[in-house]
Formats: C-alpha cells, sequence, structure tokens
C-alpha cells in the first residue's frame, strides 16, 4: 500500500505515481503543520451532514477523510476533502474540483486494507 | 462512513426486548465517568422520540452537563431550556474537548457535534444563541469546524445586517468576518445552500 504525501510549497498532494492539486489554508490558522498523520481509514464520513465547504463542485460528493497528527500540536480537526465552496480551507488538505473526483473514484476502488492509513506532510 | 439509519436499526434491534431497557442502558451510559461513552450515548439518546417520562427521567438522573441542557432543551422546545442550554454552551477547552471526543468517536451521526449544529440552528431566531455561535468561531482551532461557518455564511445571505452586527458586536476576528463574508459570496454567487 502507498501512503499519501502532501507539499505544502506546490500544493501537491501524491499516492503513488497520482498527484491530486490541493491546497491547504490559509484560513483559520493556516497550512497544516509539517509532520506525519494518519489516515482514520475506518472513519471516514460521506454525505449530506456536510456542507458545501466538503463538496466536490464537479460530482457534487460530500466526503471527508480525517487525520490526526503523529506528533504534539495545538490544531485538531485536520481532514482531507474536496474544496469546496470558496478556495481555501481552515487548514485542511482540500483538493481542487479538477481533482477530486478522480482522487475519490480511486479511494472507493481500493480495498479497505489498501487504502493509504499514513500521510507525510512536507515542503 | 456514518451511516444514520444502521446505527438507528442497530440501536433497535440492541433494545429490542423493550425500548425502555434501551432508554435505560443510555441513561446509564450518560451517567457514567467515561467521556466517550457519555457523548456517544447523548448522541444516540437524543435521536429517539421522547415521552414525558423519558424527559423527566433525563431531568432527574442526567448530570449537569451540556448534554443535559441539550436533551432538555431539543426535546421540550420551552424558552428557558433552550437559554439554559445556551448560556452553558462550552467555552475554550471544554468546547475543545467535546470535538475531540467527537472526532475520536469517528463523527457519530453527524459531522459536527449536535450540540453545536442546534446552537447554529437556534442562531437564525436567537441573538444569545449568535453571540455564543460567534465567539465559539472565534476561539476554534478545529480545522473541521468549516461546517459551522458554511452555516453561518447561509444566514449571512439571508441576515446580512443582523449577522454584521453581531460580528462587531463580539469583536469577530478580521480573518473570522472576511471568511464568512467571502464564503456568503461565493454561496450566493453559485446558489447553493
Amino acid at each position: 500500500m502507498s501512503d499519501l504525501t502532501f507539499n505544502t510549497r506546490n500544493g501537491f498532494l501524491t499516492w503513488g505515481a497520482e498527484h491530486y492539486k490541493s491546497m491547504s489554508g490559509p484560513f483559520g490558522e493556516g497550512t497544516l503543520p509539517i509532520g506525519d498523520y494518519t489516515i482514520a481509514v475506518y472513519n471516514a464520513v460521506e454525505g449530506k451532514g456536510l456542507k458545501t465547504a466538503y463538496q466536490d463542485t464537479a460530482t457534487n460528493d460530500r466526503w471527508f477523510l480525517p487525520l490526526s497528527p503523529q506528533f504534539s500540536t495545538h490544531r485538531d480537526g485536520f481532514g482531507i476533502h474536496p474544496d469546496g465552496n470558496k478556495p481555501g480551507t481552515l487548514g485542511c488538505i482540500g483538493i481542487q474540483a479538477s481533482d477530486a473526483g478522480s482522487f475519490w473514484r480511486r479511494w472507493n476502488n481500493t480495498p479497505m486494507t489498501a487504502r493509504p492509513t499514513k500521510l507525510t506532510v512536507m515542503k | 462512513m456514518i451511516n444514520r439509519p444502521a446505527i438507528l436499526i442497530t440501536l433497535f434491534l440492541f433494545g429490542c426486548s423493550s425500548e425502555s431497557s434501551l432508554e435505560t442502558r443510555l441513561l446509564d451510559l450518560i451517567n457514567t465517568n467515561d467521556s466517550h461513552s457519555h457523548h456517544n450515548a447523548c448522541i444516540f439518546l437524543s435521536e429517539l422520540s421522547f415521552s414525558e417520562r423519558l424527559l423527566s427521567d433525563v431531568k432527574n438522573r442526567a448530570p449537569e452537563s451540556i448534554c443535559k441542557h441539550y436533551l432538555i432543551a431539543k426535546k421540550s422546545n420551552d424558552k428557558l431550556a433552550i437559554d439554559t442550554f445556551i448560556k452553558n454552551f462550552p467555552m475554550g477547552q471544554d468546547l475543545e474537548h467535546i470535538w475531540s471526543i467527537h472526532r475520536k468517536s469517528g463523527y457519530p451521526i453527524e459531522f459536527t457535534p449536535p450540540y453545536l449544529t442546534y446552537l447554529t440552528k437556534l442562531a437564525a431566531s436567537s441573538d444569545l444563541a449568535l453571540d455564543k455561535l460567534i465567539n465559539v468561531l472565534n476561539q476554534t482551532k478545529a480545522a473541521d469546524s468549516e461546517n459551522i461557518t458554511d452555516s453561518l455564511a447561509a444566514l449571512y445571505n439571508k441576515q446580512e445586517n443582523r449577522i454584521t452586527n453581531a460580528l462587531s458586536k463580539n469583536n469577530a476576528s478580521i480573518n473570522l468576518t472576511t471568511f464568512i463574508k467571502e464564503t456568503a459570496e461565493h454561496l450566493k454567487r453559485t446558489n447553493n445552500e
């Protein structure tokens, strides 16, 4: 299984050979901190309880993959989700509309035990 | 994934010998010292239909907590109970603790802690709730609080003067004010909720 990486400089979320255009911040306290995160594969959220901030504007899918920092930080509530409504997030990794659909399709087509469980955020 | 019908069916099957045994079990869990059990039991109990007896049991048995205030306010729709809920709504570290439990529990029933969803709903008509909500957003470090700012932005589009005045009155940060207004503008442009 490939882990995910997020490059804060170029904004790409990478899964194996695939790169998904994304952004983190600049709202709230901005880009999520550098370091390793656990992806809560079994706690993914999907559906209408989520507002437009988490909506893929191309497919109308709404979803959120929770992230847990594996280091000490005062911030919390991070996740990976489509970058819905206005561009930018409060720190989550928001995948741009052009790429969110293909990421989500790949996620759902990947067996649960093969989904990435770790994200590394780097400069 | 959150699957509300499946959770409710599971709860029903768990207590299908009698609904009262399910309610009793949930009330017992609300009374534990385990904050996760307390939180989850509260959320599941709030999804059940309430009788007068159950409401009375909550008033008499549940520990003083946002859970108790939430259940009584939501199920009685009594103004005094609603005001009590709003006034006792947790802030700062206490609220962050609730967020943390909700996340670690896997966002049961809905993405946002239901106490916060309820407060947001009340903010549409209650100035007290609106003031509290803005203060919550001013303080929170939760990256997943966009569900709430989204709702407030939608409310801004319906009650611009009221929300603008409340943001100013509560010393909302420039960042928060800008975020809400720009989100509202985006929602208006795209005709979203």
